[in-house]
């Protein structure tokens, strides 16, 4: 028997299940507390987080805390996986398409045209002094972790409970999940575009599990809708063949960069998905299914 | 009367000069000996810290810090992913965000 809790933050739903109903109270209270501090370390809409004075001083080294410089180096690795097409250093061409608030009041406002993002510096351009904790962008650069720090947040939050409560623990932060522990059934798990469409059901035992799209987290703009996924090469809003993707693999952390750089870059990232092997399901612009390397045969949710 | 004076005085000085000569030398291989090891441990030092300080981010770093800092258990690669009897109940989802 297990027990879960919904509630909402960083403009998406969080639950967590956990196979020990007697531990779920205060593993929420733990996952709260690693939420707060990667806000506090990295949240693009606070003026008072690390990431933000980072931004703030471009071309200076500055101190940040080990957790901010966690945070980056899995941002760094997830540009080098996918080839750059999952890249922290679209801060800028994020605000340019329109998206510099919160979600919800960015839709709420009078549209605004989008302006011209430059082009994108390049995560090979930040310096990073793990060592001595220090973080440093270029002139004319932003990071935005917001790619990344959601599935590292699961990954971390699912294996410190895990071990911590000896259970069976699923952390669902935005669409990124992580399994860890061993459940005596795998989780029963609906994939689906966005909240509330029609899913598909498959099973998760292990690892991470997340859906990456352009058709949930958008606004409108005088021009037509606008969303949060750039394509590094161009810095704009991604057009490419596939609107939402699902993937599979060990980690929230590398299962999001797949499914992230493919709605990003859409063919240009195929190669590395097909490489890596990890299940995959593509849904195209006109919506079309293509499922890939071992997606299991799908039922559809009630 | 001959006499010996002159030359036990220069013998007795060229044995002084020898024991010298061998002080001087004996302190040269100390003193050499020591800066090369100094020198070494130095360079060593210098090596290893360049080796851990670069502050630019670069694919290798970047992928030697995965493992570590995300805390992500990365070794399984069978796939979690299964197929759900009918009538499963959602305990979950991957909604696209």
């Amino acid at each position: 028997m297990s027990a879960s809790r919904t509630w909402s933050a960083w403009s998406c739903t969080v639950r967590l299940t956990v196979a020990d109903p007697a531990v779920l109270g205060a593993a929420c209270g733990e996952l709260k507390a690693l939420m707060d501090r990667v806000d506090k370390a990295a949240g693009r809409f606070r003026p008072d987080s690390e990431l933000s004075t980072v931004n703030s001083r471009p071309g200076a080294l500055v101190p940040v805390s080990r957790l901010l410089v966690d945070l980056v180096d899995v941002s760094l690795v997830a540009a080098s996986m996918s080839g750059g097409a999952v890249d922290p250093t679209i801060g800028a061409a994020v605000i340019a398409a329109g998206y510099n608030d919160d979600i919800e009041a960015v839709r709420r406002r009078f549209p605004e045209p989008s302006t011209d993002p430059g082009p994108i510096p390049g995560w090979q351009q930040v310096q990073l002094n793990r060592k001595l904790a220090l973080l440093g962008v270029p002139e004319h650069c932003a990071l935005d972790l917001g790619a990344t720090a959601k599935a590292w947040t699961a990954d971390r939050a699912a294996l410190v409970l895990s071990k911590r409560y000896g259970c069976a623990v699923l952390v669902e932060i935005g669409g990124d999940l992580r399994a860890a522990g061993k459940p005596a059934e795998p989780w029963v798990i609906t994939v689906a575009e966005r909240a509330g469409d029609p899913g598909v059901l498959v099973t998760l035992a292990h690892g991470g599990l997340t859906t990456s799209t352009r058709t949930a987290r958008r606004w409108q703009t005088p021009t037509g809708y606008a969303h949060h996924v750039i394509d590094p090469r161009t810095g704009k809003p991604a057009d490419g063949r596939w609107r939402t993707v699902s993937v599979w693999a060990p980690s929230a952390v590398r299962a999001n960069t797949f499914s992230t750089a493919l709605v990003a870059t859409g063919e240009a990232a195929l190669g590395r998905l097909t490489l890596a092997g990890h299940p995959a399901r593509l849904v195209a612009d006109d919506g079309e299914v293509t499922e890939l390397s071992g997606w299991p045969a799908s039922r559809k949710a009630a | 009367m001959v006499t010996t004076d002159a030359f036990e005085e220069s013998h007795s000085a060229r044995r002084r000069w020898l024991r010298r000569a061998s002080a001087a030398a004996v302190a040269t291989a100390v003193l050499g000996i020591g800066g090369t090891g100094l020198s070494v441990a130095i360079v060593s030092a210098r090596q290893a810290d360049s080796g851990s300080t670069g502050t630019t981010a670069t694919s290798t770093d970047s992928g030697s810090g995965n493992s570590s800092s995300s805390g992500s258990d990365d070794s399984s690669t069978s796939s979690g992913l299964g197929s759900a009897s009918s009538g499963s109940t959602s305990q979950g989802g991957s909604n696209g965000s």
